[in-house]
């Protein structure tokens, strides 16, 4: 949750440094990374059921498996989410800057 | 709906949190067995109720179902809402779990918002502290404004202290209280314009605070909204104009939504919250927990369907190994109680009814109470050790295939996917699937499995037929019954019901040893369910199907025929032999003769009465349709019986054959008879099989599928399709099995 008030749902990563073609769908994000989600894309429910679980821009995860053929097994405050293409698309991350 | 006095002896207190807190646990330990399983009226989410005595106050405690938040995207969420509002409980205990603080806190600023009276338990601080955070939570309590108290819900440490709490809150008298979140200056002035509206004209003020009331017009809350329209359309159509206002507002100017800023501003109060001093994160928790390292293998792409299917195998061997013993004991100790029955009862009607129709129906049922009590273990063992939650994130890949979701396999496995379960609340899980034809396609395949009211039949088939490969069998049935279930769903999805699925969505608990009470506990809840419905449905069913088959009985000219007979045999004997024909065990070889051909005699009056009766002219009727799949008149009664509930197949089978041989000496149990019956080997059984477990879903399961789908078509065509498919398999099975020269 730290510099949770930098990152809002319409935040950039760029305000980091961080190139903004780094940002990627989370199915297609690397396992075993610290990333931070950027922006929840898709409809109003999506984004509000997303910040219940815990995913809201700003926060960090981790991919502990994605593109496995399989809904995506993610790290979030210390419980693990298994989420599908449908949503996993939908969510964009981008890598936590060092 | 207010509580009037605080004084009287009850309290009403609600248990909130989020799904895998350790809500049900501490719900477990404080209430213990002292609990009440129902539905929430009119719906199908469990509602559990609790009794606690503190120094002589009753407590009520419900157990709301486990929700990340109180929006109305869930039935959950929807029912833990209504719940707060309605019933107004004076005080919720908020289950918060202390190593996920901030998105367990979510779920408590909306209480809060709410304004209803929190008290927090703060559970799992030990696996907090393991993973290097340490709350204060004295801090906590400060600044939430409410009581915060730490708890290991596992060992029940802090339950006392909890609801002492929750005690010293209702006692104090305190109003409902909502807290005011500010939401920035995008959201805040319109809210505020919102409130005054809403307060000013007394809208919806009685159930809801007016902040709330107006946070949930931005939010398109449907159910508020459609309150709000019936109550004053007025009001609500200026509320609505004002959040679409808003919601466009904030679209242009920052690409965004309503919900998005709100949920932004909750985890920015929380992070406030948690700041300076009530959490310390003593070391970074990016180690990969035991947990995780567990999931490494069992989620493994290679190792985890293998282990999978191996777990599954575990549970048919757990389950037939130890149960074995005790289902002997229960079947001797209803043939004796049988026994008992017919030697004090007058021969008459009376006693048939007690022994052919209340005995034996019942017997045949409890005599599978062992059976079920280690599989539903197996399943409580599994649920609460969190992997049956693995299961559906690996089977979604599968199911996505059939057209189904991961969710679905939860209503498959609560259907009897591992064989036991019920197609009842399975067909009620389906509520979990949001789109409505996953949803359909899963609650109308989901009856395929093999419930609990099945496992028996094909058990005893089984044992009749197949006693050297038990085990092995119900695992090949319980395949067949996937196979057909996803296969049928496919069907279904590609044609009746086509369309794109929809995103999968589920959180995986952590790995836990499950408690021994907390297994014993869900064991118990689902075996007495079963019990009560053998002891209430069943007695009734039984009863009935009795009357079916011994009414209207046979022609006088027929009765007159058999008497004829009687008196022939009886005639031909000697007068000395006559005298000793009563006797049993004595006798010259023409008494014995004699009693011989009087029992054939009775047989056949038996059968041909049974054959008179009503439910024997409809099995005579469908025999014209049967013998394609080998059936006789009695296996289609029990099938037409089996219809009202699955068991009573058993238990008119039972009566069948007892009413058909009339020996006295019934300690035979109906495995033994089937056996020894000349019309019945390993092929018929297979394909009665294969009929029980495809065709029509029992009548309360009918009801359901009817109620979830909205429409009786829906509940007519399961009939008919299930009951066209298990014919056609059976016929498969059964002519395919003479051609191959087998039975």
């Amino acid at each position: 949750m730290k510099g949770w008030s930098m990152f809002k749902c319409f935040s950039r990563c760029g305000t980091e440094g961080v190139g903004r073609d780094s940002v990627v769908p989370l199915s297609q994000a690397p396992a075993g990374r610290r990333l931070l989600v950027q922006r929840i894309e898709g409809g109003r429910n999506l984004c509000a059921r997303m910040a219940a679980l815990g995913i809201y821009p700003g926060a960090e995860l981790e991919v502990l498996c994605a593109g496995c053929n399989r809904p995506c097994l993610v790290k979030v405050h210390g419980s693990t989410l298994s989420l599908g293409a449908g949503v996993s698309n939908k969510i964009l991350v981008c890598s936590r800057p060092a | 709906m207010n509580r009037t006095s605080r004084e009287t002896q009850e309290h009403l207190f609600a248990l909130a949190g989020n799904p895998n807190c350790g809500k049900t646990t501490l719900f477990n330990a404080i209430t213990g067995a002292r609990q009440h399983v129902g539905n929430y009226p009119g719906i199908t989410v469990e509602k559990k109720e609790g009794l606690y005595a503190l120094n002589g106050r009753q407590i009520r405690l419900v157990d709301l179902p486990g929700t990340y938040s109180l929006t109305a995207y869930s039935l959950e969420e929807l029912v833990a809402r209504d719940f707060l509002v309605h019933e107004r409980p004076e005080v919720v205990i908020n289950i918060v779990d202390a190593s996920n603080l901030d998105r367990n806190l979510y779920l408590t600023l909306q209480l809060l918002e709410l304004g209803v009276p929190v008290v927090v338990a703060l559970n799992m601080i030990d696996v907090a502290e393991g993973r290097g955070v340490r709350i204060n939570a004295e801090e906590l309590s400060k600044r939430l404004g409410v009581p915060v108290v730490p708890t290991v819900a596992r060992r029940g440490e802090g339950k006392d202290a909890v609801i002492q709490a929750a005690v010293d809150v209702a006692r104090s008298g305190i109003r409902w209280q909502p807290l005011r979140i500010s939401y920035g200056p995008d959201v805040d002035p319109v809210l505020v314009d919102m409130e005054k509206i809403i307060e000013s004209s007394g809208f919806l003020t009685d159930l809801y605070p007016a902040r709330w009331t107006a946070l949930k017009y931005l939010e398109e809350d449907e159910q508020v909204k459609k309150k709000g329209r019936e109550r004053n359309p007025e009001v609500s159509d200026r509320l609505e104009a004002m959040a679409a206002k808003v919601t466009e507002h904030i679209q242009k100017t920052l690409d965004s939504y309503p919900e998005a800023i709100i949920a932004d501003h909750r985890y920015g109060f929380i992070a406030a919250l948690l700041k300076d001093g009530v959490l310390e994160q003593r070391f970074k928790g990016n180690r990969l927990h035991l947990s995780d390292q567990i999931d490494r293998v069992l989620t493994n792409r290679f190792f985890g369907p293998i282990v999978m299917v191996a777990v599954l195998y575990g549970v048919y061997e757990i389950t037939f190994t130890y149960s074995e013993l005790p289902v002997q004991w229960f079947e001797a100790a209803f043939a004796a109680l049988g026994r008992w029955a017919e030697g004090i009862l007058p021969e008459g009607p009376l006693r048939s009814l007690v022994v052919s129709g209340i005995i034996d129906g019942v017997g045949g049922v409890m005599g599978f109470v062992p059976l079920i009590f280690f599989m539903f273990l197996a399943i409580a063992f599994l649920e609460d050790t969190g992997y049956l939650a693995r299961a559906a994130y690996m089977l979604d890949r599968v199911f996505r295939i059939f057209g189904l979701h991961g969710n679905s396999f939860m209503a498959f496995i609560i259907s009897g996917g591992i064989a036991g379960g019920c197609a009842v609340p399975g067909v009620m899980a389906t509520r979990t699937l949001r789109t409505s034809r996953e949803r359909l396609a899963t609650l109308l395949t989901a009856p395929f499995m093999n419930c609990g009211a099945k496992v028996p039949v094909l058990a005893m088939l089984i044992a009749a037929f197949f006693t050297e490969n038990r085990a092995q069998m119900l695992f090949l049935l319980t395949l067949l019954a996937w196979i057909f279930a996803l296969v049928l769903a496919k069907v279904i999805r590609l044609t009746i019901l086509r369309g794109p699925s929809s995103p999968f969505l589920l959180e995986l608990p952590p790995y836990r040893i499950p408690t021994f009470k907390g297994l014993m506990i869900h064991t118990w809840e689902r075996i007495w369910q079963y019990v009560r419905k053998a002891g209430t449905i069943i007695v009734a069913i039984s009863i009935l199907l009795w009357a079916l088959m011994t009414y209207p009985g046979l022609a006088p000219e027929e009765k007159n025929r058999f008497e004829a007979a009687r008196r022939s045999v009886i005639e031909a004997l000697s007068p000395d032999d006559r005298a000793v024909l009563e006797t049993p065990g004595s006798g010259t070889a023409s008494v014995l003769e004699a009693r011989r051909r009087l029992q054939a005699i009775a047989r056949e009056e038996a059968t041909a009465a049974l054959r008179a009766s009503f439910a024997g002219r409809i099995g005579t009727a469908l025999e014209k349709v049967t013998r394609w799949c080998g059936f006789d008149w009695r296996t289609n009664v029990a099938l037409v019986g089996g219809f009202a509930a699955k068991e009573v197949i058993i238990s008119t089978l039972g009566t069948a054959y007892s009413l058909g041989e009339l020996d006295g000496d019934d300690s035979t149990t109906l495995s033994q008879r089937l056996r020894q019956d000349p019309h019945w080997n390993p092929l018929v059984a297979f394909a009665a099989m294969v009929f029980i477990m495809l065709y029509s879903p029992c009548f309360v399961t009918v009801t359901c599928i009817i109620k979830e789908s909205g429409s009786w078509k829906w509940g007519v065509f399961s009939m008919a399709f299930n009951t066209t498919v298990a014919f056609l398999a059976a016929t498969a099975v059964y002519q395919g099995g003479r051609l191959l020269g087998l039975g």
